[in-house]
């Protein structure tokens, strides 16, 4: 059940949406409830933590040794998160570190961006990644008649 | 020293810090930061060689390297299982469910007189529970093992307020008392839900074997089924994935009242492990027992 609207990031909604077309007939399915939510995809939550991940432990290996810098990687993504958390305490912070975090992953990669050294190529694809999501933001805007059409026909 | 015991294994602390963690972690950066603490649950020693026993007895001639990368799989399963368990309490966002065994699980919402449904420390038998409560309307009645810490029981307790109105969680502390409260509670119809692969001390319990183990089942549930004359289904819940859960509902039994009360009650913990048996074997990595479940196995 890949209907668009579980899933937040827009190239993940095209593609969950093409899948859809591609489907043609809707698969009766009785016993499982599906939530409507767009946080709901286990392949695209994976899918960009893993991404992030690396990128974050390449930019990182520019500092430390390649073996500590997986480590170091998941230690700097708790950083907004306590940050953010302690200073707005008891609060659904989870919009504002999800924005904090993917800036400070731009920031990163315009950093790198410029330089001569391998990293330049991990900038690179993350504006890459960032060009083609804006794409599919557009596409999927002007498609939204047609996806809430055929979601309504498969959700039944 | 009281400060410190906040961050013992059953301190607040971490309960505090997983409420944190719910309220703040942005979701496409959860795998990562799942991934990063549960190593930390490997470091807690007597959890980890309790989980490695067990599998010794469940998976017969795995070896202990191997028992170790499947100890950090129970424990990874169990990261992301509280933590769906707090998003639902907090943020009321729920998972995706599968049934196996519908038509037991619908025979159970709509049983005329009150039932007893009989689990295991898998999956989120909260989110479970919760779900049972607030599609069927019925009242439901959870037992749950008291926390050892005062502080986490106190965390516990201000949180079991905000659940389901239909939804009643008590704590398996005072016994007697306990039990006429939930024989009444089956009289007027209610559901029961206990956990039935632990005995918590202090509670009376029932010889029974699992995977050739001798160990033993809290004797509770049965004794209730029998006085109440309400059908026990073993019901377990599994996670399948991120933020999909599977119930799976079992044919539900009865303890008959004979004269061998010892016959009755040794035939129905016998269907009992039997089911608990058949579905930990195929999803060991969600049994959450921390803990040697049989003596042999210390």
């Amino acid at each position: 059940m890949n209907i668009p609207s579980r899933h937040r990031f827009a190239l993940f909604r095209l593609g969950a949406y093409l899948r859809l077309r591609l489907a043609q007939t809707p698969i009766r399915q009785d016993d499982v409830m599906y939530i409507i939510d767009r946080d709901q995809s286990a392949f695209e939550s994976y899918s960009i933590a893993a991404w992030s991940f690396v990128m974050t432990a390449c930019y990182l290996s520019d500092f430390v040794t390649p073996f500590l810098a997986p480590l170091l990687a998941a230690l700097a993504f708790h950083v907004p998160i306590c940050v953010v958390g302690l200073l707005r305490k008891n609060k659904n912070n989870i919009r504002l570190t999800s924005i904090i975090a993917m800036s400070l992953l731009a920031f990163a990669a315009a950093m790198y961006a410029t330089s001569t050294s391998w990293l330049r190529f991990v900038a690179w694809q993350f504006f890459a990644f960032v060009a083609l999501n804006a794409l599919a933001a557009i596409i999927v805007f002007s498609l939204r008649g047609s996806i809430e059409k055929l979601e309504a026909a498969f959700a039944q | 020293m009281t400060w410190f015991r906040r961050f013992l294994v059953n301190g607040v602390f971490w309960r505090q810090l997983l409420r944190f963690a719910v309220l703040n972690v942005p979701l496409w950066v959860e795998p990562i930061v799942e991934a990063f603490w549960t190593l930390f649950f490997l470091l807690w020693g007597p959890g980890r060689r309790g989980v490695m026993r067990n599998l010794t007895a469940i998976l017969p001639g795995s070896s202990s390297l191997a028992n170790f990368f499947r100890a950090y799989r129970v424990f990874w399963n169990f990261a992301w299982t509280i933590t769906d368990n707090m998003r639902f309490r907090e943020l009321r966002v729920s998972p995706d469910w599968e049934f196996i065994g519908r038509e037991y699980y619908e025979q159970l919402q709509s049983q005329p007189g009150g039932a007893i449904i009989l689990t295991a420390h898998m999956g989120s038998y909260d989110l479970g529970a919760h779900l049972f409560a607030e599609k069927s309307g019925r009242q439901i009645v959870m037992i749950r093992a008291p926390e050892i810490d005062s502080q986490t029981r106190a965390f516990e307790e201000s949180h079991a307020s905000r659940t389901a109105a239909d939804l009643k969680i008590d704590f398996n502390t005072r016994a007697s008392d306990l039990a006429l409260d939930l024989l009444h509670a089956l009289q007027r119809g209610e559901i029961v839900a206990i956990q039935g692969d632990r005995v918590t001390p202090g509670i009376s319990a029932l010889p029974a074997t699992l995977f050739g183990k001798p160990m033993q089942v809290p004797a509770g549930p049965f004794a209730l089924s029998m006085a109440a004359r309400v059908p026990i289904y073993p019901l377990f819940i599994m996670r399948r994935g991120r933020r999909r859960y599977r119930i799976v509902t079992a044919k539900p039994f009865e303890v008959t009242r004979t004269r061998d009360r010892a016959a009755a009650f040794e035939e129905a913990v016998k269907q009992w492990t039997a089911e608990l048996e058949q579905v930990v074997r195929e999803a060991w990595f969600q049994w959450f027992t921390f803990q040697p479940f049989s003596e042999e196995l210390r």
